[in-house]
């Protein structure tokens, strides 16, 4: 079989669970800090609980990566300063889901096998 | 409790401090009231998770800090190395622009003053280099 290498593709690293929970988050709509933390936690069925300081590493890392972006919302102070998506980062978590796609099939082929 | 957070941030680098520093203290607020309100030992849990992880983040800043410098002594440098630290130099103007690019658009200009002034410090740093060694402004460097 033929394998088809995107020129994308060679940008994409894994993701920490924090990053691919805020990457998450942020690909429904744009959200400020204490939203993230909320929703994050939601996402993981209350599993994660990102603290201030992660968080806020995380999307700095994130900023640094241009993965996401600050912009001002008109109803919101700069102590709410909102985050949202960019087309890189959208990238960067479509990529990263691909691979656990892939992975999550290569796992269940497993399983059956040793289970036949 | 917002004041001793405070303290602990006061742990970061100050970059950092100037970008997040109200909003890191605004988010701890909240989410710090909604905890008080689940009891004493969510309370104190809630604490010890937060504190002790402004500490690990004010660590893991300066390491991120330090290690953004430059890592390679220019003198007796092998020509691999010489070519990582131009490229290197030149990934950090490019990083610097794309910053101030975005912080513009957003209207942070307090964050865009501050790439500003660590752009020139790049542009400095990448014109030395390409001084020293004869490169040409236009030529491409690969790692």
């Amino acid at each position: 079989m033929r394998h088809v290498i995107d020129r994308h593709d060679v940008d994409i690293k894994p993701l920490t669970e924090p990053v691919l929970l805020i990457l998450l988050s942020l690909a429904g709509q744009p959200r400020h800090g204490y939203a993230l933390m909320k929703d994050t936690e939601a996402l993981s069925n209350g599993r994660v609980r990102l603290s201030t300081g992660t968080l806020y590493g995380a999307l700095r890392r994130l900023l640094d990566d241009a993965w996401i972006e600050r912009f001002d919302q008109e109803d919101t102070s700069r102590e709410k300063q909102a985050y949202r998506l960019t087309a890189s980062g959208r990238r960067q978590l479509q990529g990263e889901l691909d691979r656990m796609k892939q992975l999550t099939r290569a796992a269940a082929a497993r399983l059956r096998a040793s289970e036949a | 409790m917002k004041r001793i957070y405070a303290l602990f941030l006061r742990l970061h680098p100050r970059e950092y401090r100037d970008l997040f520093g109200s909003e890191v203290l605004a988010v701890f607020a909240e989410a710090a009231a909604e905890q008080r309100s689940r009891g004493h030992a969510v309370w104190l849990w809630f604490l010890i998770v937060e504190l002790s992880a402004a500490v690990v983040s004010a660590v893991r800043h300066w390491i991120d800090r330090f290690s953004a410098r430059p890592r390679v002594q220019i003198a007796g440098a092998s020509r691999t190395q010489l070519f990582g630290a131009v490229a290197e130099a030149q990934q950090r103007v490019d990083l610097n622009l794309k910053r101030m690019t975005q912080a513009i658009a957003s209207g942070d200009y307090l964050a865009a003053r501050k790439y500003s002034v660590e752009d020139l410090k790049a542009r400095d740093e990448l014109r030395r280099l390409r001084d020293h060694y004869g490169f040409d402004d236009d030529e491409t460097v690969l790692q």
